[in-house]
Formats: C-alpha cells, sequence, structure tokens
C-alpha cells in the first residue's frame, strides 16, 4: 500500500478541485489530486464542454437550413448526430488532456481511483491497482453533483437518459420527452430539435427556465414553439414506464409517449460513500456546510464546488476553488460573493443573468426601474441575422444600483460579463452609461437597455 | 486654534460609486465610514452599516427632512472646474498642504440683534435664542443664497451642495466635535435655537451617533463665550469654509453724532482657495453681515 505525503489532498478534479490544485501548487504547496473519473471532471468530461460543441453543431445545422436567407443555396445537406456527438468527444479530450498538461506543469501528483476520508489529514484512494493513502495537511473535496431522478424511475440511460448518457449517445432517438426545463433540458432540448427528433419539453412549475426572469422565459417559450418543440408547463409527472412507441409517461394532464425520455430535474451533491458521516462533517439539506473560506466543520477539511451548495456551477466552483487554496496557504482569501454569480444557459438564443429577477427586486420591496432593449433594434444583431431576445436591466430606482440583468439572445452569455464586473466594482447605471461602447456590437444593447432604466434610451 | 474634529484624514475617500450615491442621498460622510471592501474601500454595505444606525437614533437632528421648496431634489451637483479653478487647485495645496486656506474678517454691528433677541427671549413659551443661533440663521440663509461657499473640492469637480448642513463646532474637555445641524436653510429660528441646544447638550453627554457628526457642508465655530476678540478657524474637509465668531464686545463706536457706545462682533470666514476666491468669500459674508445688522430679516 503505496502512502503518498502531500500538503493538500484534493478529491475530485472537476472545475473546482483542479482549479483548487494548481491555486494550492502556485502557492507553493504540494498537492495529490485524487480522481475516479477523468481529470476535468463533469464539467470537461460530460457537461459544459461536449454540450456546448454539441449546441455549436445544432447551430451550425440551423444555420445550414437557413443558407437561403444569405443568399445560399445548398441543395440538401446531411447532418450527422453520430459525427456531432463525435466531435464533441475530441473537444472534450481535448480539455481533459489541457488539465493533465496543467498537473503536471505545477506537479501535482494525480492518484487515480476512488478517495474517501479516514482521517482529517488522511484519504485513502480505491485505484485498480490497489489502495493508497494521502496524507495531507488539509484536504479538499470536491466530489461535484449527479444527475437526480423522479422518485420511483430509474435511469437506465437506454430509454430513460440522463445527461451523462445523452451526451455519449451517438443515435439521437426520433422522439424524446425532456422532463424539466432549467439549463440541462432546455440545451438538449435545443440540440435535439436541431437534428430534427421530435421533442417535448415537460416541466412542472409554470414556465420555460423557471430560476430566470418571467420575460426571459416567455421569449425563450416563443422562440421554441416557432421552432417546433412541444412544451408543456405546470406539469407533474406521475409515472414514467417501458410503452407506446418506447417510453411512456404519465402526467396529471394526459399520457405521452416518445423514444427516449431525458432526465433533467436537477442534479445532487456527491456527498455519500466519502467518510464525512464517520469524521462529523457537518451536511444540510444533502450538502457540504462550509463557512465563507469554504472549510466544513472539521477544521482542516474544506469542500467546493456542487456539494458545497448551489448553485451548481462550475464558475463558482473554482472560485470557491481558489478560496479555499488562498485559505490553506494562510492568505486571507475575498469570500465569494453568491449573489453576483453569472448564470448561463447555452440554448439558442442563449439565455445569461446576474443578481434579482424584476419579480424578485419588487418582492423584496425595492422601488425599481427597467429598462430593456431588443436585439431587433440592433444592427450587429441585425446583420448577423440574428434578432430573437434583449437585454433587461433591473435597477433600484433611488440610487441605480444594478439589481439584476437578464439577457436573453445572440452571445447573450458574453455579454453579462460588463454587468458582473460592473456589480463587483458597485457600479451603478451611470458608470455603466458613461462607458463607450464599441459599435456595432452586440454589447451596445447592455448599454441601451441601461438607459433604458433611466429613460434615456437613444435608439428605441 | 479650535479646528476640525481630528476623527478625518484629508485626501481621496476610496469608496465604490454606489456606496458614494446612498452616502449623498443619507447624507452620511464618507470620511467616517470604515471601508470594509479591498484595500479598505468603502462598499455599500459600510454606508449602509452607518445609515442603520441613523434610523434608530430618530433624533430631532436627523428627523427633519423637510426642504424648502426653493431647494432642487438633488442633494448636490457637480460643477466643472474652470481653467482658472484647476489652476489654482492644483497650485494651492502646494503652498499649504492639504487645504489652502485664506480668511476674511468683517465686524458685524450687533446692537439690533442684541436688542431683538432679548426681546424675543422675553416671550414665554419660546425658545431661547442665542447669538449663535442669529449666526447659524443668518449662514444658513447665505449659503443658500451663495451657493458657491456651500461646496466641497472634489479632486476634478467642485460639488456644490443644494442643503445646508451646518457643522456646530461644540469644545469639549478633551477635544472640539462638530455635531451637524441638518438642513438649516428650512428652519426657522426657533427651530435652529431648540436643534442646536438639543445636539450641544448631547454632545457634552457623549450621546451623539457617528452620523450625526458627518455630513456637514459649512462650519461655524463660536469662541464668543470665552471673550475672543476675534480668531480664524480651521476648515473640516471637504467643506470650503468655515466660520470663525468671536465676542459680542461693547466698543466704542463712531457714529452721525459722535462717540458711543455699541456693540460688535468679529466674524472672519476661512476659505478653501480651490473652491472659492476672496471677492466670493468677502460677498458672503458681507451678506451674513446684512442679515445680523437687519435682524428682522432672520425672523421672515
Amino acid at each position: 500500500m503505496a502512502t503518498h505525503k502531500a500538503d493538500v489532498a484534493v478529491v475530485g478534479t472537476g472545475p473546482g478541485g483542479y482549479v483548487a490544485a494548481i491555486r494550492c501548487a502556485q502557492l507553493g504547496l504540494s498537492v495529490a489530486a485524487v480522481e475516479d473519473d477523468r481529470p476535468g471532471g463533469v464539467c470537461l468530461n460530460w457537461g459544459c464542454i461536449p454540450t456546448k460543441a454539441l449546441l455549436r453543431n445544432a447551430e451550425v445545422v440551423s444555420l445550414f437550413g437557413r443558407a437561403a436567407e444569405f443568399g445560399i443555396r445548398i441543395a440538401g445537406f446531411e447532418a450527422s448526430y453520430a459525427e456531432a456527438v463525435q466531435r464533441s468527444r475530441r473537444v472534450a479530450d481535448r480539455m481533459s488532456k489541457g488539465v493533465e498538461f496543467l498537473f503536471r506543469k505545477n506537479k501535482i501528483t494525480l492518484v487515480p481511483g476512488r478517495g474517501v476520508l479516514k482521517a482529517r489529514d488522511t484519504v485513502e484512494v480505491a485505484g485498480t491497482g490497489g489502495t493508497e493513502t494521502i496524507q495531507a495537511k488539509a484536504v479538499i473535496l470536491a466530489t461535484g453533483s449527479e444527475p437526480k431522478s423522479l422518485p420511483g424511475v430509474p435511469i437506465d440511460e437506454k430509454t430513460v437518459l440522463s445527461s451523462n448518457g445523452a451526451v455519449r449517445n451517438e443515435q439521437a432517438p426520433q422522439s424524446i420527452i425532456v422532463i424539466g426545463a432549467g439549463a440541462v433540458g432546455v440545451e438538449f432540448a435545443d440540440v435535439y430539435a436541431a437534428y430534427g427528433v421530435r421533442v417535448t419539453i415537460l416541466e412542472a412549475l409554470p414556465r420555460l427556465v423557471p430560476i430566470e426572469d418571467e420575460e426571459v422565459s416567455k421569449e425563450l417559450t416563443r422562440v421554441f414553439r416557432r421552432r417546433g418543440l412541444e412544451m408543456k408547463t405546470g406539469v407533474k409527472v406521475v409515472a414514467v414506464k417501458p410503452g407506446g412507441s418506447g417510453v411512456a409517461v404519465e402526467t396529471d394532464a394526459g399520457k405521452l409517449d416518445a423514444e427516449q425520455v431525458l432526465m433533467a430535474v436537477g442534479r445532487g451533491a456527491k456527498v455519500t460513500g466519502l467518510g464525512l458521516e464517520p469524521l462529523g462533517v457537518r451536511l444540510d439539506r444533502g450538502f457540504v456546510t462550509v463557512s465563507p473560506r469554504m472549510e466544513t466543520s472539521v477544521p482542516g477539511v474544506y469542500a467546493i464546488g456542487d456539494m458545497a451548495g448551489p448553485p451548481l456551477l462550475a464558475h463558482k466552483a473554482m472560485a470557491e476553488g481558489v478560496v479555499a487554496a488562498e485559505a490553506i496557504a494562510g492568505r486571507d482569501p475575498r469570500p465569494l460573493d453568491h449573489a453576483n454569480v453569472p448564470s448561463c444557459t447555452y440554448c439558442r438564443p442563449q439565455i445569461a443573468s446576474v443578481g434579482l429577477t424584476e419579480a424578485k427586486a419588487r418582492e423584496n420591496g425595492r422601488e425599481v426601474s427597467v429598462g430593456k432593449f431588443p436585439f431587433t433594434a440592433s444592427g450587429k444583431a441585425v446583420a448577423l441575422g440574428d434578432t430573437e431576445g434583449f437585454v433587461k436591466v433591473v435597477a433600484d430606482k433611488t440610487t441605480g444600483e444594478i439589481l439584476g440583468v437578464h439577457i436573453i439572445g445572440p452571445e447573450a452569455t458574453e455579454i453579462i460579463h460588463e454587468f458582473v464586473v460592473g456589480r463587483t466594482l458597485e457600479a451603478t447605471l451611470e458608470e455603466i452609461i458613461h462607458t463607450i461602447h464599441a459599435h456595432p456590437t452586440l454589447s451596445e444593447a447592455a448599454l441601451e437597455a441601461t438607459l433604458g432604466a433611466l429613460g434615456q434610451a437613444i435608439h428605441l | 486654534m479650535p479646528t476640525a474634529p481630528v476623527t478625518m484624514a484629508a485626501g481621496r475617500v476610496k469608496a465604490s460609486p454606489l456606496a458614494k450615491k446612498i452616502a449623498a442621498q443619507a447624507g452620511v460622510d464618507l470620511r467616517l465610514v470604515r471601508g470594509s471592501g479591498p484595500g479598505g474601500r468603502i462598499i455599500r454595505r459600510d454606508v449602509e452599516a452607518a445609515t442603520a444606525t441613523v434610523t434608530v437614533a430618530a433624533s430631532p437632528v436627523t428627523a427633519s427632512p423637510a426642504v424648502a421648496p426653493t431647494v432642487p431634489g438633488v442633494e448636490y451637483e457637480d460643477r466643472p472646474l474652470s481653467q482658472i479653478r484647476a489652476a489654482i487647485a492644483k497650485r494651492m495645496p502646494l503652498s499649504k498642504a492639504p487645504v489652502p486656506h485664506f480668511y476674511v474678517t468683517s465686524e458685524v454691528a450687533m446692537d439690533r440683534a442684541w436688542e431683538l433677541r432679548e426681546e424675543l427671549n422675553a416671550l414665554e413659551g419660546q425658545p431661547k435664542i442665542s447669538v449663535n443661533d442669529l449666526v447659524v440663521r443668518a449662514c444658513a440663509l447665505t449659503l443658500v443664497s451663495h451657493p458657491g461657499v456651500n461646496a466641497s473640492f472634489q479632486g476634478d469637480t467642485i460639488r456644490v451642495w443644494h442643503r445646508a448642513h451646518i457643522g456646530i463646532a461644540v469644545a469639549l474637555e478633551d477635544g472640539l466635535i462638530t455635531p451637524v445641524l441638518r438642513d438649516c436653510q428650512s428652519k426657522s429660528l426657533a427651530q435652529i435655537a431648540v436643534d442646536a441646544r438639543d445636539l450641544a447638550e448631547r454632545a457634552r453627554g457623549r450621546k451623539l451617533r457617528v452620523p450625526e457628526l458627518s455630513g456637514a457642508t459649512f462650519s461655524i465655530s463660536n469662541l464668543g463665550m470665552y471673550d475672543v476678540t476675534e480668531f480664524s478657524a480651521i476648515i473640516n474637509p471637504p467643506e470650503g469654509a468655515i466660520l470663525a465668531v468671536g465676542s459680542v464686545r461693547r466698543v466704542p463706536v463712531v457714529d452721525g453724532t459722535g462717540l458711543g457706545v455699541g456693540r460688535r462682533m468679529a466674524l472672519t470666514l476661512s476659505c478653501d482657495h480651490r473652491v472659492m476666491d476672496g471677492a466670493m468669500g468677502a460677498r458672503f459674508l458681507q451678506d451674513v453681515k446684512r442679515l445680523l445688522e437687519e435682524p428682522l430679516r432672520l425672523l421672515v
């Protein structure tokens, strides 16, 4: 049984874990990183990155479909879904190798296998070649999360898929029922629909992307409907059983069937079988409880990323990884501002938001002013032929504080950042409007929406 | 020499745009707020913590939001610097850091004001009026008509305040503090008298809250009770000026018929040369003097 000695043991090398490991190494700590899959975790291998490759394919396919609008006539074309998935695998492989390279560069020891916390300073790793032990002064847990299902509905990855299965499947079904209209659900719905799959989205809450601003949901619904996707909201799934053309879904509003079902009802933290309970690591509602320095209830044991609580987002995990690393290195890291984590969904049109929705801001008793600018009025968007959506800015009426920004439209996930930076610096509407935005850009819509919140929009 | 409260450091206040805005609206002096952001930057929560104490305090001072109708709704406007002003602003601090002072002195005939005060104080059920209350009232009215004096140097702009929050220096055993009488432009003489007394008493009782010590746009320092002929005070940055008030003395005066006895009081205005020039300070002082010499104007 081999024993490693390191300053820090990192369990899990997803975006939280690998960033924490690299930051630790940069700060002069020796690091052993444990991974039972491939470096990069769900994000690089099975989540963010490969799905973005698939969504890019979906975009290209739909552009081919619109070629005539650009005066390009194509006499039929063939879009291979299998090759789209293969491409996404190559993208994921390349990024995963990138993490391995960064580990080598930073002299991080990669210990393959499943890590279990044996003591606050000991991680036991069960690998294919036997058991190894890591003795470390501090442990960072970063085991992430996994797809959840509905009670009584097992995921077999054949007819009932999770995102894990869907991202690997080279064969697209004829029809699919997507249960859950959060980011994962609408992204896969978009990909499948672009490849001609008959898609039905079921959502228990009254609207698509229910955590986003209501107007964003409305716009996405409008676009999806025009593209021929079926959507049923406010619908509760009662049972999922084999039947019909493959799988039958029983809801409180009737029965549907399709070749496959994609379960996109959320993700749960991976906190079991890690040795947390015996050590007394405190949990709260399925997540590990952490301090602003990301330390758990057991001193010297840190937890970051999905397992440390919502939002379950890679970029939040990375930021937490840096905080944990710096805390261990004796720095005084600035804690995360959880109210300023942008949320991005990469369906077309893309969705990006930060801060409060208009409804939530009003609920909080703020007197708000709202500015909204549609991409139909943006020269750049019109030139691109991509005019769906808008930028919506919600601000405090008296101070101009940027309470929330909600973007749906082309490159929404890139445009959002000026507002995130602005909020970090506590900029108000005025600082945004006094920032000259290059013309023509999609970001001008951000400026115009901000002007709109002050009643000064020029191009509307 | 009376000076500004020692709690403040001169120089730029590091604060976020949002913090500045909230502070301006709440009348919080950012110099008295401790910044908890990166590098001690004052951020929103710091100002909100400071304003929270204001709400709790609910003192007569802070609970007087009434503003005269002539005052615009906004707290201030930022006027661009003229070229001369920018040049002065650059040069002056080199000669006397950090605030380049100059002083304007005037003597006020206080005979009529004295009589008026005695008459007012003979009225039953009315608050007692001090000479300082008369000076505060005169300054409040004059600040509104001379907004250039009710102003702060901001580096690349001059912030002209639209409301007159007057700091009133109160001598304590271990030093001077300057509680702030807010919105003096919309207060009657009686209201000023009541509020000033309350502030001074609570200052001596050490019962003032931090927000009550901040946010002045102009200050008055009165050493009249110490039989001081005249003196000059040091500006309390970022205020643009401070008025030093001497004793009301009985002195021989020459009037139309010959030699007589009159009451005279010296006023010395210390001005921040980056904000204003001598003439501006002199005109301000002239109007204060006129109001005190025609004191019925203080009642209307």
